[in-house]
């Protein structure tokens, strides 16, 4: 009978640990260190794209960059691009996306970063992740070799979700937070 | 104390952001992006005086938090400013009501009473038309997340024709002992171009959701991109305002009010449907 | 008569001084023997006294102090069986003294070594992120590789800590976190801790963000 309350009690608790998680706000010391972790995976991904956009890349490097890009984003994952001229959202899917990037060559392609990024409260989706929305500026400028540039300025909202996972290491169980980036729609701002 | 608040929220806006580090040349560009309401998420945030100018979210000790006079500068920045339809005096109402020391109107992400609004292109029966999605956020039992709560769609609403515009003396119904006869004169309601509506129970409205299902199931619709989003917020006691997107020049830009109407509580239904219905 | 009784004084008296010289040599025996007594419980007291400072010290004597005055101590050869068991004390403090101090000098040496180790890391890590070139980073990355048990070895980062709760990144290898300083070109994380084989090569890292 004992054995039977300690059994439960465990189950108890086991259950109540699992839960308390999803069920609590994450503190803002966690949510500050989740969005600085979100923000570097999008600051990875603009390097990234400089990497498969410009000419000097040689062509198994973009490729091996493609892969590690294609890491970053969940499966399903699309880009929305709309321009000025061009308001229609046209969807890409993120290989397909960089695979165009890399079409283009360009001897040379700089995204600038505006000092701006604004971050959405993480919110709790139905399978338990959280979802947020980082929005960053950027300016895109790309020379090709017969001296023509292109240059816009984009706003790009961000989808990141946030999922805690647990992982066994060398025998240690490690908990960590895996950040994917989910759609990005990029907007075109005006000059 | 008010002077203060002015000028801060003018230097908040307007003036050149000192901290900009990034690219010098684009400085001017930079405080202009500060000041756009990027996100809904921000709108929702500088409505409620929860962030200051960069974006950071205030602790709530913070004097500034959620404070009155902070609001009523900052909220009135949150108008299109280009907007003729809301006028000088309706606004400051608004204003005074919402950011009132006693009773402040907050808007709150999971407090229901708000809605989208998506305008869509669809390709139907082979031909582009325009579809209207209305969605809500749902509450579930983890987290929450957006469902349609109602479609717009021409081709549809224009099969269905309000009874109420049909005058007395041309309505058509089934007598009362039409069942003595097995409802044989059923045959004269389902006559070519009769309309059916008018043998519909009392209160019957079309459902415009389950059609498109029904639709979209069959093959006739193919999703074809998404042309506008705005909001209509029903949250604060005796308003409405709507929230839509601009892309423009200038501080004025982003998530704004476009339209503010005063209504009473018991005169929100009848708003909901007209927008549902328009 | 008078003469005779003078003579009788004069035996008398050299008799006693006969008598009395006698007992003068047999007493001067007892003096010596009791001073060697005496010298000897005080060198039995100060050889308790030292063993005890031995015993007792608390670092003021280096251990090989100790060990020369323990070693006079012994060179005394003291009959006296407290003086023994002290000996024995007072052996036993050095050799744990000296245990310790070898073990001190091993966990030192090893120390430095991680130390060095950490920072052969750390430039290499930086080597990777600052190449010029892709041939470089790759020359840099295979040199990097050589600290490392195999390419796949797990690398972990820590993004916060909170009430002794480490929050990690999701875990990568080496390999990928390699190529991955080569493409943003940017370090800046710590090592917080090291796994090593027997072969002093790497089998676990731990980074923590600055």
């Amino acid at each position: 009978m004992s054995k039977l309350k300690i059994l439960l009690f465990a189950v108890f608790c086991f259950a109540f640990a699992a839960n308390t998680f999803s069920q609590n706000e994450i503190s803002p010391e966690r949510k500050r260190a989740i969005d600085s972790l979100a923000l570097e995976k999008i600051r990875d991904l603009s390097k990234y794209i400089s990497i498969v956009g410009s000419k000097e890349t040689p062509f198994s490097e973009a490729n091996r960059v493609i892969e590690r890009t294609l890491e970053l984003f969940a499966d399903d994952a699309q880009i929305g691009v709309s321009s000025l001229y061009q308001p229609e959202i046209k969807y890409y899917g993120v290989r397909s996306y960089l695979e165009h990037l890399m079409a283009l060559n360009y001897d040379k392609i700089t995204i600038s970063w505006y000092n701006i990024q604004y971050i959405s409260d993480l919110e709790l989706q139905p399978d338990g992740r959280y979802v947020g929305v980082i929005t960053i500026y950027q300016r895109f400028e790309g020379e090709s070799s017969d001296g023509l540039s292109y240059k816009d300025t984009t706003k790009k909202d961000i989808t990141v979700y946030v999922e805690r996972k647990q992982t066994q290491i060398g025998g240690k169980l490690i908990g960590f937070w895996d950040v994917m980036l989910g759609d990005v729609r990029v907007t075109e701002t005006v000059k | 104390m008010k002077l203060t608040t002015v000028c801060f929220v003018f230097i908040l806006f307007f003036i050149p952001n000192v901290q900009s580090q990034t690219i010098d040349k684009f400085v001017d560009d930079e405080s202009m992006l500060y000041a756009h309401t990027k996100q809904v998420n921000q709108f929702f945030r500088r409505f409620n005086g929860e962030e200051d100018r960069y974006g950071e979210r205030f602790s709530i000790n913070d004097p500034l938090f959620q404070n009155g006079q902070y609001r009523k500068e900052f909220i009135n920045l949150l108008f299109d400013k280009e907007s003729t339809i809301i006028s000088n005096t309706l606004k400051v109402d608004f204003i005074d009501d919402v950011s009132n020391a006693e009773h402040p109107n907050f808007l709150n992400f999971h407090g229901g009473k708000w809605f989208a609004q998506v305008k869509t292109s669809f390709l139907y029966k082979g031909s582009e038309k325009e579809c209207t999605l209305f969605l809500k956020l749902q509450e579930e039992k983890v987290g929450s997340k957006w469902v349609i709560t109602n479609v717009l769609f021409e081709p549809f609403t224009s099969y269905f024709i309000n009874t109420d515009s049909i005058s007395e003396s041309q309505r058509k119904f089934l007598h009362p002992l039409s069942h003595e006869l097995d409802f044989m004169n059923l045959i004269k309601v389902f006559k070519q171009d009769q309309i059916i509506e008018q043998f519909a129970e009392e209160g019957f409205s079309p459902d415009y959701l389950s059609l498109f299902i029904y639709e979209f199931r069959k093959g006739s619709f193919q999703f074809k991109n998404i042309k506008e989003v705005k909001f209509h917020i029903f949250q604060i006691n005796n308003w409405y305002f709507e929230l839509s997107e601009f892309n423009r020049k200038g501080n004025n830009s982003g998530w704004l009010i476009s339209n503010l109407l005063k209504i009473p509580e018991a005169d929100k239904e009848i708003l909901k449907r007209f927008i549902y219905h328009n | 008569m008078r003469k005779q009784t003078f003579n009788t004084g004069i035996i008398i008296l050299s008799l006693f001084a006969l008598l009395f010289a006698g007992t003068s040599c047999k007493s001067k025996q007892k003096l010596a023997a009791e001073q060697a007594a005496i010298a000897y419980a005080q060198k039995v007291d100060q050889a308790k006294k030292d063993l005890l400072e031995i015993i007792n010290d608390d670092g003021s004597m280096t251990i090989e102090q100790k060990e020369n005055r323990l070693n006079v101590i012994k060179g005394l050869n003291l009959d006296d069986q407290e003086v023994q068991d002290l000996i024995m004390r007072a052996e036993d403090v050095l050799a744990k003294l000296r245990k310790e101090k070898e073990t001190k000098v091993v966990v030192e040496t090893e120390e430095q070594k991680l130390a060095a180790l950490k920072n052969a890391v750390l430039s290499n890590f930086r080597s990777v992120a600052s190449a010029g070139t892709l041939t470089v980073a790759n020359n840099n990355i295979s040199n990097a590789l050589k600290l490392f048990a195999s390419e796949d070895i797990p690398v972990l980062i820590i993004i916060s800590q909170e009430n002794g709760m480490k929050d990690y990144d999701r875990p990568t290898t080496i390999i990928k976190y390699l190529e991955y300083l080569k493409d943003v070109k940017n370090f800046d994380v710590e090592i917080e801790n090291m796994v090593l084989d027997n072969n002093r090569k790497i089998t676990e890292i731990e980074l923590i963000k600055k």
